[in-house]
């Protein structure tokens, strides 16, 4: 067991360190001239000199490449061009936005996806290809359905025509956020004892969540569906079945269990997407976490906030997959460790 | 009874496309057609392929044309999608822009198959040192959020149409150097290429005559689903302002304009949408069609 999870901390803390290499390539060696974009684009001559120098910018690369990890190392992502803050600021400031938005999102996902996944994986074997084909209908639909269209459709149905729900942003313009305990504002709220604010967050949640879960259901479903099919054509299914056991018996206690690594990965992945902030979905919705802060960044060529969104969301993503790949021996006795 | 090292590998093409005669075009494509979700979704393709060529048949508006006086008119039989708020019809904008938005996909996924195949080709046959350092390298752009460093690069390169192809392009690649790869290391064990090789098949010969036709399958079904996906990133990243900028109408700068609209003026919100959703659909049901019917035995 020791040695599997050496081996992947191993692996992991090389991708990040991969991951900033092509970041800082991305960053410094791209651009025409990086000084230029690290400054800004409104810097004079002395200006764009002394960034040159401060950046170190006058060595050669692989030196600076080197200083970028060192500052890495010690938690300085340099400062935001847009902000005038140091990036570890703001994206403090903003990641609380965007796993609030993304658990509530995740949470819709597993509640429906799986028992929808479970569902038509089974419906399928007395109704035929019909049954098939109408199953797989709305699960492409979900996957082709452009998430920001989703979203602005969304907005002028449900916000704009029918006024049921809010437009964007966290809380309504008046309301004054709770004060800070997890930085997610339906939590906080509760813990103020202040059970109206939280509802105000909880209404401002859902279409955003809504959105956000859409492509992702229709995805946790095929993936699901396509394991139970697979399971259910086992010959252990059969033995179960013909041993006289109960149908729920059999699906649960047989069925199910064994879809939970498929299950279980995808779920990974999933997690590690809604975690790192949905660019288009928060920006449809002005939803001030790091996808939008990442998209104001992008925009205005602010690198130093690039460089910080782009590091945080594969720690993210590295973390998240290897939360999953240590899980695989819990749910798969077979799987060698 | 004597066999040929040819006909031994057209017979390995047959089998993967699951099939056990010859792998003739016209068959596959009646196969392919009897599923009513793939049928579907190439009438879609094909509908919205033509009218993007025939635009000027289709609409006299200029999309370019501005006419302030007919601003944010709503759709109606002069203007099919209404107006946008320079007054230019946004039917024939979107007509238009079709001819940026669907040659788009094609040319990034044009670029990562080959680019992408070339590298696991390469990989999969000489193997070693070089196989792994190539693996390891596209592990990590796998390990990665696309549209994260999409965005990067196409920060890097400043907005436009071309940099959004560069940058999906790059992000892309790394999945067919994978699948290829792993096509390659198992075809190149089979028996009609060691024949090949006893026959004093050079390997350039092998690679490109036995190797890599019976390693195609999944790449290409592979790459046809990536069309649709590839078309909701570029979308998506011109939707953000980092691609085609205004007042290019490509479909996603179109819709990007319209959020600011989004209560009032419906049709400029909806109907870019609309046809980004029916060709991003077409091209998914298209893609899935095919896995199914070549790749039965396939995962993905």
């Amino acid at each position: 067991m020791g040695g599997f999870i050496v081996r992947r901390l191993t692996f992991a803390v090389l991708i990040v360190l991969g991951i900033s290499l092509v970041t800082f390539v991305v960053a410094h060696a791209v651009p025409a001239d990086p000084v230029r974009a690290l400054a800004g684009s409104h810097a004079t001559p002395s200006e764009v000199a002394a960034a040159r120098r401060a950046y170190g910018l006058d060595k050669p690369l692989p030196l600076q490449y080197l200083s970028f990890l060192w500052s890495l190392a010690h938690g300085d992502l340099g400062v935001s061009l847009l902000s005038k803050r140091p990036v570890l600021d703001d994206l403090t400031q903003y990641l609380p936005a965007t796993i609030e938005l993304g658990v509530s999102a995740l949470i819709l996902t597993i509640i429906i996806g799986v028992p929808l996944g479970v569902l038509s994986a089974l419906g399928t074997g007395r109704a035929g290809r019909v049954a098939s084909y109408v199953a797989r209908v709305p699960t492409l639909l979900g996957v082709a359905m452009p998430p920001f269209w989703l979203g602005l459709l969304a907005q002028a149905i449900v916000a704009g025509h029918f006024a049921a729900l809010p437009l964007s942003g966290r809380l309504d313009v008046w309301n004054i956020p709770p004060p800070t305990v997890t930085g997610l504002y339906v939590v906080d709220s509760l813990l103020d004892g202040n059970p109206s604010l939280a509802l105000a967050a909880l209404l401002h949640l859902i279409l955003p969540a809504v959105t956000l879960s859409f492509g992702t259901i229709a995805l946790l479903t095929r993936m699901i569906r396509a394991s139970m099919l697979d399971v259910l054509s086992q010959d252990y299914i059969r033995t179960a079945r013909s041993k006289g056991l109960r149908g729920r018996v059999v699906l649960f206690r047989h069925a199910f269990r064994n879809t939970l690594v498929t299950s279980v990965t995808v779920v990974g992945l999933l997690t590690g997407y809604l975690l790192s902030g949905d660019f288009l979905v928060e920006t449809v919705f002005s939803w001030p976490g790091i996808g939008n802060y990442g998209v104001n960044a992008a925009v205005n060529s602010d690198f130093p906030a690039i460089i910080g969104v782009t590091m945080l969301v594969a720690a993210v993503y590295v973390i998240v997959n290897l939360l999953v790949d240590l899980a695989y021996p819990l749910l798969d006795p077979r799987v060698a460790v | 009874m004597t066999i040929s090292i040819d006909e031994l590998s057209l017979r390995e093409r047959a089998d993967d496309a699951g099939m056990r005669q010859r792998a003739g075009g016209a068959a596959l494509a009646g196969r392919l057609l009897r599923n009513p979700l793939t049928a579907a979704g190439l009438a879609v393709i094909v509908v919205l392929v033509a009218c993007s060529i025939a635009a000027p048949l289709l609409t006299s508006y200029d999309p370019q044309v501005v006419d302030v006086s007919s601003r944010f008119l709503a759709p109606s039989s002069q203007h099919l999608f209404g107006t946008d708020e320079l007054g230019r019809d946004l039917f024939s904008r979107i007509l238009y822009g079709g001819r940026l938005s669907l040659p788009a996909p094609f040319e990034v996924v044009a670029i990562a198959l080959l680019f992408g195949s070339t590298v696991g080709a390469a990989a999969g046959y000489v193997g070693g040192a070089v196989d792994e350092t190539l693996m390891r390298l596209t592990d990590l752009f796998l390990a990665f959020p696309g549209i994260v460093l999409a965005l990067a690069i196409a920060a890097a390169l400043g907005p436009g149409l071309p940099t959004v192809v560069a940058a999906v392009a790059v992000v892309s690649w790394p999945w067919y150097a994978r699948l290829m790869r792993s096509q390659v290391v198992s075809v190149r064990t089979r028996e009609y290429v060691e024949a090949g090789r006893a026959l004093g098949g050079g390997n350039l010969h092998l690679l490109l005559r036995h190797v890599l036709p019976n390693s195609l399958t999944p790449v290409l079904t592979q790459a046809t689903m990536d069309i649709g996906y590839t078309l909701l990133t570029i979308a998506g990243l011109s939707f953000l302002g980092l691609g085609a900028q205004p007042p290019t109408p490509e479909w996603g700068a179109i819709l990007s304009v319209g959020r600011s609209y989004v209560t009032d003026q419906w049709w400029y919100s909806t109907f870019p949408g609309l046809a980004i959703f029916l060709a991003v659909t077409g091209f998914v049901f298209l893609g899935d069609g095919i896995r199914e019917t070549l790749d039965p035995r396939g995962q993905r």
